[in-house]
């Protein structure tokens, strides 16, 4: 295993709970893939030139237009109320 | 006539539309038939057969009054199942998103109602487009037509089953790093990856950003430009977009014989019967008095890890948004915000794509981004600058799409390193943003066999041109598997 590769630690950065079972897979496949990789950390460092020249990319002019309703972004919320998304507590009543 | 409706390409379908020999009613009604009758292929995630209906009576409507919109009026399109169509569907083919319904349509869902295209169902993928055989799919494999036991290949399965079982005569997929050309290949199919910044994102579900593209799929060579026309253009609501003015389209000289560069270095592991395939069509084009140049694309050993360094790093930032809070899939019963986010995303996601936001979170990581994620840049740079390099002296460099024909159901799903290598020829344009084309040039066994065309930035007519040329001369276009 890559040193310093810590399977927990990289699910808890990504928000993504793992079974036992789904740690011990995981980390034998990153492992192997990282692996496989190694041709990349051959490569010598120095600076990494912008891979796409997008032409003049320039923001849109800032422009009022029709926005969606509330009601239709409201429509995907897996819990809502009073026009609200619902989630829960995340602050205790003390504060 | 109506059992042969769809056997027709799109070009040949417009011309009885136009001439009034045909209706769009009676073409959605019988490929909405015929869908029906082929779920088992598992083509499409759903159909909205009202909408589509509803949209071919408008067609129709327009055609009595005269308002015809032009060569796509009254045709149905499918569309990948990440390209949102308001009020549809759009799942990527995960329980994440299983009930959502899109608030809006994408660009080029707009742009396709505007040339009047009847947008036709929601098609199969692999889950947020992360595989190469539509096996990652929430919602059930898609077969391939001309061998049901085995993929169509991925991630744009669904599109390319769609489209071989003559389901469509044209359909959108989107391509990271061959999800558009290597299905093409697998079921003797055109699909073309644009360049960088021609067709617009907007309200395509975000994979890798910096690779992503939409692009059309379809029968034949006309047909595949006919759509790319519909759908290309600035867009201000992409800002990757390129602006009117700086497109181009090049195409082949005319004052001078056409160049074909050939990388044999990398052809080497490529099977026999798909190397037999690909040295026909060689033959073919030099016998058309085309040049064969062998040519050197130093640093592609670095093109497979530098992808999915760069794709799941991308992946593991744009698939944050799936948080249970705002849309997509909660997990009931938390407590607590942070138990909330990491119990629905474990059960809203699949394998594959907990393995890549995993592999994109850790090569992001402090104390590794230097060594993986800074290298991959790096090497995408050399890459591209490699192909740029090539493409100053030949037309289009020329490759088989993929190592070999289609592979067996489940015989790669087990190991995620010999099903990132199907990706082998079609990564690099995507590294290096430029446009290629994956055209049928014969059989492996039975199995269709695709040549790989990459071109210079805004060269998509150049492709379509050579791939023209081939097609005239061959019985490969228009083929449609029969149950």
């Amino acid at each position: 295993m890559e040193p310093g590769f810590d399977i927990r630690h990289v699910a808890r950065l990504a928000r993504l709970q793992l079974s036992a079972e789904e740690e011990a897979r995981t980390a034998t496949e990153l492992t192997q893939i990282l692996t496989h990789f190694a041709a990349l950390a051959a490569l010598p460092s120095g600076t990494s030139a912008e891979a796409h020249e997008v032409a003049d990319a320039a923001l849109r002019g800032d422009q009022p237009g029709p926005t969606l309703p509330p009601e239709a972004l409201l429509r995907n919320a897996p819990a809502q109320r009073e026009g609200q998304v619902l989630v829960p507590r995340v602050v205790d009543d003390a504060s | 006539m109506a059992d042969v409706l769809h056997t027709l390409g799109a070009a040949a379908l417009a011309r009885q539309l136009a001439e009034g020999s045909l209706t769009a009613r009676r073409l959605a009604e019988a490929l909405l038939a015929r869908a029906e009758a082929q779920r088992e292929l598992g083509a499409f995630n759903s159909l909205a057969a009202d909408a589509t209906l509803r949209q071919a009576d408008a067609s129709d409507a327009r055609r009595r009054a005269g308002q015809s919109l032009g060569p796509l009026d009254g045709l149905p399109v499918g569309i990948k199942d990440n390209l949102a169509v308001k009020d549809q569907p759009l799942t990527c083919s995960s329980r994440m998103l299983a009930s959502f319904i899109a608030p809006y349509d994408s660009t080029v869902a707009e742009r396709l109602r505007a040339a009047g295209a009847v947008l036709h169902g929601r098609l199969n993928m692999d889950e947020f487009a992360m595989g190469s055989s539509t096996e990652t799919s929430a919602t059930g494999l898609a077969r391939n037509p001309w061998d049901r036991e085995r993929t169509p290949g991925g991630s744009s399965g669904g599109s390319a089953t769609c489209l071989a079982a003559g389901l469509a005569p044209l359909a959108l997929g989107s391509d990271t790093g061959g999800s558009i050309r290597q299905p093409a290949s697998h079921c003797g199919l055109v699909g073309l990856k644009p360049t960088y910044g021609l067709v617009s994102r907007f309200g395509l579900v975000a994979f890798a950003s910096s690779l992503d593209q939409v692009g059309p799929m379809a029968r034949s060579v006309e047909d595949c430009r006919l759509l790319l026309n519909a759908i290309a253009g600035p867009d201000a609501r992409d800002m990757t977009c390129l602006p009117a003015a700086a497109r181009t389209s090049p195409s082949l000289p005319t004052q001078r014989r056409p160049r074909l560069g050939v990388p044999r270095g990398l052809i080497a592991g490529v099977a026999p019967g798909v190397r037999a395939a690909f040295d026909a069509a060689l033959a073919f084009y030099k016998s058309e008095g085309y040049e064969l140049i062998d040519i050197e694309l130093p640093h592609s050993e670095l093109a497979v890890p530098a992808y999915y360094v760069l794709a799941t790093a991308e992946a593991s930032s744009n698939l944050a948004r799936y948080d249970g809070v705002r849309y997509g899939h909660r997990a009931s019963g938390a407590t607590q915000l942070e138990d909330l986010m990491a119990r629905s995303r474990a059960e809203g996601f699949g394998a594959e794509v907990k393995r890549r936001i995993l592999l994109g979170t850790f090569v992001l990581s402090a104390g590794f981004a230097d060594a993986y994620y800074a290298k991959a840049l790096r090497a995408r740079a050399l890459i591209r600058a490699a192909h740029l390099a090539a493409l100053a002296q030949v037309d289009a460099l020329v490759t088989p799409t993929v190592p070999t024909a289609a592979f067996r159901l489940g015989e790669k799903s087990s190991d995620p390193l010999q099903m990132y290598l199907e990706d082998l020829f079609t990564i690099p344009a995507n590294l290096a943003g430029l446009p290629a084309l994956s055209f049928p040039v014969g059989r492996d066994q039975g199995l269709p066999v695709g040549l790989h065309l990459v071109g210079a930035p805004q060269a998509e007519e150049t492709l379509f041109q050579i791939a023209a040329h081939f097609e005239a001369a061959h019985d490969l276009a228009h083929q449609v598997a029969q149950p």
